[in-house]
């Protein structure tokens, strides 16, 4: 199961900042987030920075991107500060 | 005096050696060709300081000053800035401040202040309205930041030292609060002539042009503020410390003195923990919405909070991952007034060449329990802190190292990684103060922050940072905090990371056609741009509170006058292309095997740069560029 680990404004909407989810891509984990985290819904995760082992999945296959059991997956919010 | 609103319409000179004051001339003529701020002490320093004075000789001033939206109620615009020449670089300095100052130098009855000469004995000045006195400090000599603000009368803005300003640290800090004027030491010089503080107070205020007109637009204003991500929610709930995870994320987290671009431990260091563990409660400026500064606790007092260089340079960049220990430094330091971006970058350095057997100075990355000793040995000079008082150039002269001496004209760079975000590199190369992120246009907000152009490619980067720059170098000379300025990106592109419109302006903006379009803005006459351009609330702002024409054809004017007059100046000096230069480690070695492209091309960044800038191959603006913007007749 993929490890996902929530930063930012996720970190603080949510009830914790780090879950287990077995899920075959970005979509369906992003759903499960959704439904394990009322706070966060699937509109709100479909506008946030989604890495895939370090890797932004607008370099992958966005949504579509494929999700292993050992893959870290990261969820954040642009931001900008001096 | 002045017809222009928002100015008080005078400019003090103190005259610390002989105890006198004047009133310099400044006329409604230069306040609209430089505003204010750092582009109007730019042009004071020019005309008054010869290319041959250096840092510490009787001759430097200090130009500390205001703009025109300072006072007025504006959002984020307390601030103030303080020019001079620089102990660390040799070449002309800025650097800007948060605080209060700003605002009671204004109600004093002034937009900004000259020192000039040296005082024979420590002092400090306090100045309401009219009158100015010179106070004996030497019961205040030696103490340090805070213990020096409560000695002075409460109720009045303040600018002090500490020690490190009194031992000539060459990146001492003045403080305003707990807000610094951190970088290029300042402190330094205003230690050399011998002034421990300045104080203003009064109860002038400047008039504004368009009374009701700037109140409705200024509450506009502030209501976009709150409401945009970035400056609304982002800012405010995490601080700058909220930035630490996404650099990580993009590879931008310097690490262990920039050899790397991520950190393994970077959580615990990060924005979330710092709210999560620390947070005692938001702070910031009078008149700011953001309120980005963190208050946190340590040992017993609540005091502010490590900003994100802080976080990073004494964080990630020594292999330390203890924020606990970050917090105290950064009040020590704080309380020292000694710039945390700098004494971060140095110690690193220092670690570097002990590891490489370069310097054997005790100095060990991860290593931490030496450190409080050795920013206190730094700020009184003794043991190495004599050597690391004088700043990574110096250390990289005397021992090497200078492919990973990670500074850029003689001022160490900020946390941002640029291997992988290239146009970052570029402009702490070009930066007029040195390796600032800042000053070199903080491209790195379009690179992976708020926006995520293509952080590797040269496309469109040297034209992108010279539209940045100018901006900055305007709002900044407006007396505006940066900070409002990233609520220019819209709304949309921020909320929306993921969608087909912020992918397509992601790529747009790295195309040729991009870079040709800023290229012809930045060459087009403005008055052919007469437009208010309503991301840039500052253009409004101006016009209503000044009652002179803005709009952001000529906001772009005054921030590329500004900009050209701070290199002219640095040319005069002897700032030549070589000096535009990064350590091998940024332009010769590769961040990621897997990214061929993960390092700072600099040659090729800096021709296009100077090309577009109107500049020759030595870095030397053109004849052509240099009347253009007024600055030759």
């Amino acid at each position: 199961m993929a490890k996902v680990k929530l930063f930012g404004i996720y970190s603080i909407k949510a009830a914790k900042d780090e879950y287990v989810i077995e899920a075959d891509n970005v979509e369906e984990l992003l759903l499960k987030l959704s439904v394990m985290e009322p706070n966060l819904t699937m509109r709100m995760l479909r506008r946030s920075l989604v890495f895939v082992n370090g890797k932004n999945i607008t370099d992958l296959n966005m949504f579509k991107t494929k999700v292993g059991p050992d893959d870290s997956i990261s969820i954040l919010s642009p931001i900008a500060g001096g | 005096m002045t017809k222009l609103g928002g100015y008080m319409g005078k400019v003090l000179v103190v005259d610390v050696r002989n105890r006198t004051t004047d009133l310099y001339p400044w006329s409604d003529t230069e306040r609209e060709n430089y505003l204010g701020g750092k582009i109007m002490a730019a042009k004071i320093i020019r005309d008054n300081v010869g290319p041959n004075v250096e840092a510490f000789d009787e001759d430097n001033i200090m130009v500390i000053s205001t703009g025109p939206l300072t006072g007025t109620n504006a959002p984020c615009s307390s601030r103030f800035n303080i020019s001079t020449i620089s102990p660390l670089t040799g070449f002309l300095t800025s650097s800007n401040c948060g605080g209060d100052f700003g605002l009671h130098l204004k109600r004093a009855g002034y937009d900004a202040l000259i020192i000039k000469n040296k005082s024979e004995s420590p002092i400090w000045i306090e100045i309401e309205e009219d009158r100015v006195l010179f106070h004996n400090a030497e019961d205040l000599w030696g103490k340090r930041v805070s213990e020096t603000q409560k000695s002075l009368d409460t109720k009045a803005g303040k600018v002090v030292i500490g020690p490190a300003g009194e031992n000539l640290v060459k990146y001492a800090s003045v403080f305003s609060g707990e807000r610094a004027a951190g970088r290029g030491g300042v402190g330094a010089v205003m230690g050399d002539k011998n002034i421990k503080a300045i104080t203003a107070k009064g109860s002038l205020k400047p008039k504004v042009s368009d009374a009701e007109g700037t109140k409705e637009f200024y509450k506009k204003w502030i209501k976009r503020l709150r409401n945009h991500p970035l400056t609304g929610n982002q800012l405010p709930a995490f601080g700058t410390a909220g930035l630490i995870s996404l650099m990580q994320h993009r590879n931008i987290l310097a690490t262990k003195n920039f050899k790397y671009g991520n950190y393994h431990d970077f959580d615990k260091v990060s924005g979330e923990r710092l709210r999560k563990d620390f947070l005692v409660r938001n702070k910031g400026c009078i008149t700011c919405p953001i309120q980005c500064g963190r208050q946190v606790e340590v040992d017993g007092r609540v005091v502010k909070g490590p900003e994100l260089e802080t976080l990073g340079l004494l964080g990630p960049n020594i292999l330390n991952s203890d924020l606990e220990l970050i917090m105290r430094w950064n009040l020590e330091l704080d309380e020292l007034g000694m710039d945390t971006i700098s004494t971060g970058g140095t110690i690193a350095f220092a670690m570097e060449l002990n590891e490489k057997g370069l310097w054997k100075n005790g100095l060990e990355f991860g290593k931490t329990d030496n450190l409080l000793s050795i920013f206190r040995d730094t700020a009184y000079s003794r043991g190495i802190g004599d050597e690391l008082a004088e700043g990574t150039r110096y250390l990289s002269n005397k021992y090497g190292g200078a492919e990973f001496a990670m500074h850029s004209k003689g001022m160490e760079l900020s946390a941002y990684e640029p291997r992988s975000a290239v146009g970052q590199g570029l402009g702490y190369a070009v930066s007029n103060r040195g390796g600032c992120h800042l000053n070199g246009g903080y491209l790195v907000l379009f690179e992976g922050l708020g926006l995520a152009i293509d952080p590797y490619t040269t496309k469109s980067k040297a034209e992108l940072t010279i539209l940045t720059q100018n901006i900055m170098e305007a709002v900044s000379a407006a007396g505006n905090c940066l900070f409002t300025l990233y609520a220019m990106l819209p709304e949309y592109l921020i909320y929306n990371p993921n969608s087909r419109i912020t992918r397509f302006v992601n790529k747009f903006l790295t195309t040729s056609l991009a870079g040709n379009i800023i290229k012809f803005i930045d060459k087009t006459d403005e008055r052919l741009l007469p437009i208010k351009f309503s991301l840039i609330p500052q253009i409004k702002a101006i016009e209503l509170v000044t009652g002179m024409k803005m709009s952001i054809g000529k906001l772009l004017e005054i921030g590329d006058r500004g900009y050209n007059l701070e290199r002219m100046y640095n040319v005069e000096r002897g700032v030549r292309a070589i000096d535009d230069s990064l350590p091998d480690r940024l332009t010769r070695v590769k961040q990621k095997e897997d990214e061929p492209n993960s390092y700072v091309p600099l040659d090729e960044l800096k021709e296009r740069y100077y090309e577009v800038r109107g500049w020759d191959k030595e870095g030397i603006p053109k004849e052509e560029k240099l009347r253009r913007l007024k600055l030759i007749e």
